[in-house]
């Protein structure tokens, strides 16, 4: 269930849009009416220490990627063109592939489905 | 038996507290959200780089495990870790005989707060400057470590202290905060500027504090950052301070540094152009003091482009080749005070180039020559005049070859 939702309209790449939730039973609920003017969003779950990037495919599938870097666990700023670490400088791609080390593994990646209108992320 | 009763009565009540408190009376979806990322873990990893060098001043060569880390991490839950680096330089110590080094390079906690910030505690690494933070050696080129970001900004620099971390949600743009222990005006050297000021977490002076600050901006393939330090460098009391002629206090005798940096990759292109300045007001009480010869401003800036020969080749791998050259320019003398003696060897500029060809991202082959050009010699700091000794060489080369790795 939403509990509020903060939205920044995409300008340019260097702005993201943020959509604020919580979860339930290990899944986040997201309206696909969020990605009426983009193909990407910041997911912030209230109580996780992790975002969560997720895009829009251009097959129409959603891809959830866990915005922890696979190197020392810190938290991943999305840059626009990827996720980059700040503590080590790793690097990765949108599609969570490693780009720059010392990262050796790619992002942890979530399945997701679409139900009535939301965009379902599968936690566990 | 009206005794042994209230005792009986106080135990079961303190039992009871304690079985209550350990009991979880529910899960909240927060909760089970965290369980799915909460696992305790620990992790071991580690970096290392050894390297042949050349010395065509010196006609001589050698070849050395430069460094040795081993980092070990627990993640006690999603809020809370541990992280450190112990490091053996220079392969081995030895008891009666100069040269190498064990050091806890970093032991710090990580409070993380939500999503986008965190508090850290204890041995850890200001933001300042590019390769304080990122000094895996696989993921610079060139055997050495540049020399701006080692004699200006002295890395691997660290200190104790708190820090506070935060980056926006709707923007690529994060900043940070320190609070550390202040350096040593009584250990500062001629010619290494505040290097040897350091405490690195062995019994540092905490009368006199530090203040770091950092502002990156990460749009696309960019990264901007902007860095800043201030602090203290006399730890003593008020009456050995005042006896040496030098300021005390939370910020006496102020060391301050300021550094910009912008990194740029795209296409197999990777570019690095870095500046730095460090002021040190009271150089001149510092000297009257220790007779370290000071300087009141240091500087230095490079500028490095690389590319990645191997960018364009199709089939998925991670193999690089990058050629690189750099440009370095710094001067750790730049200007003295009036009791302070000019060094124009302390004026250097050094080109670098070769290249570092990664079979996987993790380890690095490298094979890099430093063409270094200093100012003349002062001949006030001549201590052995030719032929005593040999006439100082303002130009010469180092030739490396190396290996170095991450996990």
């Amino acid at each position: 269930m939403a509990i509020g939702a903060g939205m920044m309209t995409l300008s340019s790449c260097a702005t993201v849009s943020v959509y604020k939730t919580s979860a339930e039973s290990n899944k986040i609920s997201v309206p696909v009416s969020q990605f009426a003017k983009t193909d990407f969003q910041v997911v912030q779950a209230q109580g996780l220490f992790y975002n969560i990037a997720l895009r829009k495919e251009t097959d129409g599938s959603y891809t959830a990627l866990l915005l922890r870097c696979t190197h020392a666990d810190n938290q991943l700023m999305a840059t626009g063109k990827g996720f980059k670490c700040n503590l080590h400088g790793s690097t990765f791609n949108q599609e969570g592939k490693v780009t720059k080390g010392p990262a050796e593994r790619a992002l942890v990646k979530y399945p997701t489905e679409v139900n009535n209108g939301n965009i379902i992320i599968h936690l566990s | 038996m009206r005794s042994a009763t209230f005792t009986l009565t106080i135990f079961l009540a303190l039992t009871s507290a304690c079985l209550l408190a350990q009991k979880k009376t529910s899960t909240t979806s927060e909760e089970s959200l965290n369980d799915t990322t909460n696992k305790s873990a620990t992790v071991i990893g580690g970096y290392g780089n050894a390297f042949y060098q050349r010395n065509s001043k010196e006609q001589t060569s050698r070849i050395n495990l430069e460094r040795f880390v081993l980092f070990t991490g627990h993640k006690f839950n999603d809020k809370i870790s541990f992280f450190s680096e112990l490091e053996v330089e220079d392969a081995k110590v030895a008891g009666g005989e100069e040269g190498g080094e064990v050091a806890v390079e970093q032991a710090y906690l990580k409070f993380n707060l939500n999503a986008n910030q965190y508090i850290t505690a204890g041995l850890f690494l200001p933001r300042i400057g590019i390769l304080n933070e990122e000094h895996l050696p696989n993921t610079f080129n060139g055997n050495e470590r540049n020399y701006v970001e080692t004699y200006i900004l002295p890395s691997t620099w660290r200190e104790l202290g708190i820090g506070f971390y935060g980056s926006m949600s709707t923007m690529p743009l994060n900043y940070s905060f320190g609070l550390f222990n202040g350096l040593n005006s009584g250990g500062f050297e001629h010619g290494s500027g505040i290097r040897e000021g350091r405490f690195e977490g062995r019994n540092a002076s905490a009368n006199n504090l530090a203040v770091t600050a950092a502002v990156q901006y990460n749009p696309g393939d960019f990264k901007f950052q902007v860095s800043g330090y201030y602090g203290g460098t006399v730890g003593d009391s008020k009456r050995r301070a005042d006896s040496l002629g030098l300021n005390s206090g939370i910020f006496g005798t102020p060391v301050a540094i300021g550094e910009a940096d912008v990194q740029y990759e795209h296409n197999g292109f990777s570019v690095k152009v870095l500046g730095a300045i460090v002021s040190i007001p009271d150089a001149e009480a510092i000297n009257s003091a220790y007779a370290s010869n000071t300087p009141k401003t240091e500087y230095g800036a490079y500028a490095e482009i690389g590319y990645d020969l191997f960018h364009n080749i199709s089939a998925p791998h991670q193999k690089q080749l990058i050629v690189f050259v750099r440009d370095e320019k710094f001067d750790v003398n730049a200007q003295i005070p009036s009791n302070g003696v000019m060094d124009g060897t302390l004026s250097q500029n050094h080109v670098v180039a070769g290249f570092t060809y990664l079979p996987i991202r993790n380890v690095a082959i490298k094979a890099d020559v430093r063409l270094v050009h200093t100012g003349s010699q002062n001949p006030e700091l001549i201590v052995n005049p030719n032929p005593v000794a040999l006439p100082y060489q303002p130009n010469y080369n180092l030739v490396n070859f190396g290996i170095a790795l991450s996990f």
